[in-house]
């Protein structure tokens, strides 16, 4: 029997372990993520963060500050409409396409504008000001805030669930140890972002030419439609540097974009977004339904993990479709 | 963008990552100046990344020696900070200050963890127990057996106990935090904190000593 003095020895042990520190790429890939958050909230605009005045003073420009506020607030609801106003709040299994024309995940504090699409998706939620949205909305931020303009069912798929995709390989790699520095084991395993929005348009896919709207209308239908979530898989070629991507059609889709992100030495790769940003890269545009990615290394060190993600494109490059990043893992 | 350098810690660096002592991690800022530091956090992102890069390796290291994997600490690690980041406006600092309330929440995120992983044990901890036990009376291997299994078996029987036992043994024993700093962690006055503790190890104990019994080991 254990005795509890050789239970407190050991964890006493287990706190004094040195470890070896987060890898340099973790912590950037980290920063730079928090970075990005931080950007997308309001108390961390430099403006909102003014040096404030001594209280006598504050007391006395009050009544003035006050009164213009109000003024300049009337002038901003009643002339213009098309500054970023909302802001998501507590959002749950939500997906954004941005004015321009980006998609993006519905994160907390995110920022939309005039012209964004919010589509909520299997159990998800969001709140836009007072109002809580719930699964299958479709959101519009018109000229008079947001509207559901439309309300999609569901459709749960039965992999959505299913967080982990299991390979045909696991290789555990041990990171450099010092004398009293605990292995470090890393269990690899490709892994599929859970899928926000599910819900496919029937009216848009189903919908045959001869009961199509007049042409206002289907101006209209044009800005509501979300995208259509689409299915990656993505698998290493047995241990090779080559990842075998597949993906489901989008119908009306004239071309696929693959874009992804990699990071080396064990470090998590940044979320791929199209159009390709840095770090994300663009990796095929493809008419079929599958590519094979290379993902050797960066400047001569290999490749550890890669991010991908595939967007459907119309005739006209709009972006009519995508799916959620799938993580391969690369262990060398 | 956030700077991600390791900033004032005493570390040294190997190839791709940096390797520091549990016991001189401790941040040298004074409670003032971190206080200073808490509330510019509040509004400014840069104040934010001096925190990030204060305690960055601490959390890690917490979070690993807690799992014993590098993609949990990873993990935990990435969504400790980002709720830190969005908790920020509604922070409000309390005795053991924003320490406390990182490893708070560094805690919740590893016992939300294996709450989710279950407690089916890998295969490598199931292995390194069993080890553990059946060869614990063996003389001369019992140091060597120890020293290769015994934190796993920790670990494992550690998802065994409830998460308040769960977090009062990670934050005193694996976060660096001081006695006083752990129980302003978890919310609790010293004595508190001391008995809860004694009770928790006294869980621990006899979680292994299940686990060993299903296992059909004698010690």
């Amino acid at each position: 029997m254990v005795t509890k003095y050789e239970v407190n020895r050991q964890l006493v042990e287990m706190g004094e372990v040195d470890v070896v520190g987060p890898p340099r790429d973790f912590v950037d890939s980290l920063a730079q993520r928090l970075d990005a958050i931080a950007s997308t909230r309001a108390e961390y605009a430099p403006h909102l963060n003014p040096q404030r005045r001594p209280r006598a003073k504050r007391m006395v420009f009050a009544p003035a500050f006050a009164a213009l506020v109000l003024v300049v607030g009337a002038i901003i609801v009643t002339v213009d409409n098309g500054s970023p106003a909302y802001a998501l709040d507590d959002p749950f299994n939500v997906q954004v396409q941005l004015a321009d024309g980006r998609f993006v995940d519905g994160t907390d504090g995110l920022k939309i504008s005039k012209g964004s699409t919010v589509v909520v998706g299997a159990g998800g939620s969001v709140r836009i000001r007072d109002h809580v949205y719930r699964e299958g909305d479709v959101v519009v931020i018109g000229e008079r805030g947001p509207e559901v303009a439309d309300h999609l069912d569901v459709v749960v798929s039965t992999t959505r669930t299913e967080p982990t995709v299991s390979t045909t390989e696991r290789v555990a790699t041990t990171q450099p140890t010092t004398t009293q520095a605990p292995t470090a084991v890393r269990e690899p395993e490709p892994t599929v972002a859970p899928r926000p929005v599910e819900p496919v348009p029937t009216t848009r896919v189903e919908a045959p030419a001869t009961t199509r709207a007049p042409e206002t209308t289907r101006a209209a239908t044009t800005t509501t439609r979300p995208l259509v979530s689409m299915e990656l898989g993505a698998q290493r070629v047995e241990l090779s540097s080559q990842v075998a991507l597949s993906w489901s059609a989008v119908a009306g889709a004239a071309k696929y974009v693959v874009v992804r992100t990699v990071a080396v030495s064990g470090a998590t790769p940044a979320e791929p977004v199209y159009p390709p940003v840095a770090p994300t890269t663009l990796v095929a545009q493809k008419t079929t339904l599958t590519h094979t990615d290379v993902a050797e290394a960066v400047e001569g060190t290999p490749i550890t993990a890669a991010r991908y993600r595939v967007v459907a494109l119309d005739s006209t490059g709009k972006v009519i479709g995508s799916s959620r990043f799938v993580q391969v893992n690369l262990p060398r | 963008m956030l700077e991600a350098s390791a900033g004032s810690l005493p570390i040294t660096e190997s190839d791709d990552a940096v390797v520091f002592p549990a016991k001189t991690a401790a941040s040298t800022a004074s409670e003032a100046d971190e206080r200073a530091l808490v509330e510019r956090a509040r509004h400014d992102s840069r104040a934010f990344a001096e925190l990030y890069r204060r305690y960055v390796n601490r959390v890690y290291a917490f979070a690993y020696k807690r799992s014993g994997s590098t993609q949990v600490a990873e993990d935990v690690t990435s969504t400790t900070f980002e709720r830190a980041l969005r908790g920020m406006p509604t922070f409000e600092w309390r005795s053991g200050g924003f320490a406390a309330w990182l490893f708070r929440i560094a805690a919740n995120e590893l016992t939300n963890h294996y709450r989710q992983q279950g407690r089916s044990s890998s295969h490598k901890a199931q292995r390194a127990f069993r080890m553990y036990v059946s060869d614990a009376v063996s003389g001369g291997e019992f140091d060597r057996i120890e020293r290769m299994g015994s934190t796993d078996v920790i670990r494992e029987a550690m998802t065994d106990l409830n998460d308040r036992y769960q977090q009062v043994i990670a934050l005193r024993f694996l976060s660096g935090l001081s006695h006083d700093d752990a129980a302003r962690a978890m919310g609790m006055s010293k004595p508190v904190m001391a008995v809860t503790l004694h009770r928790a190890v006294a869980a621990l104990r006899k979680a292994i000593d299940e686990r060993g019994g299903r296992d059909g080991h004698q010690v």
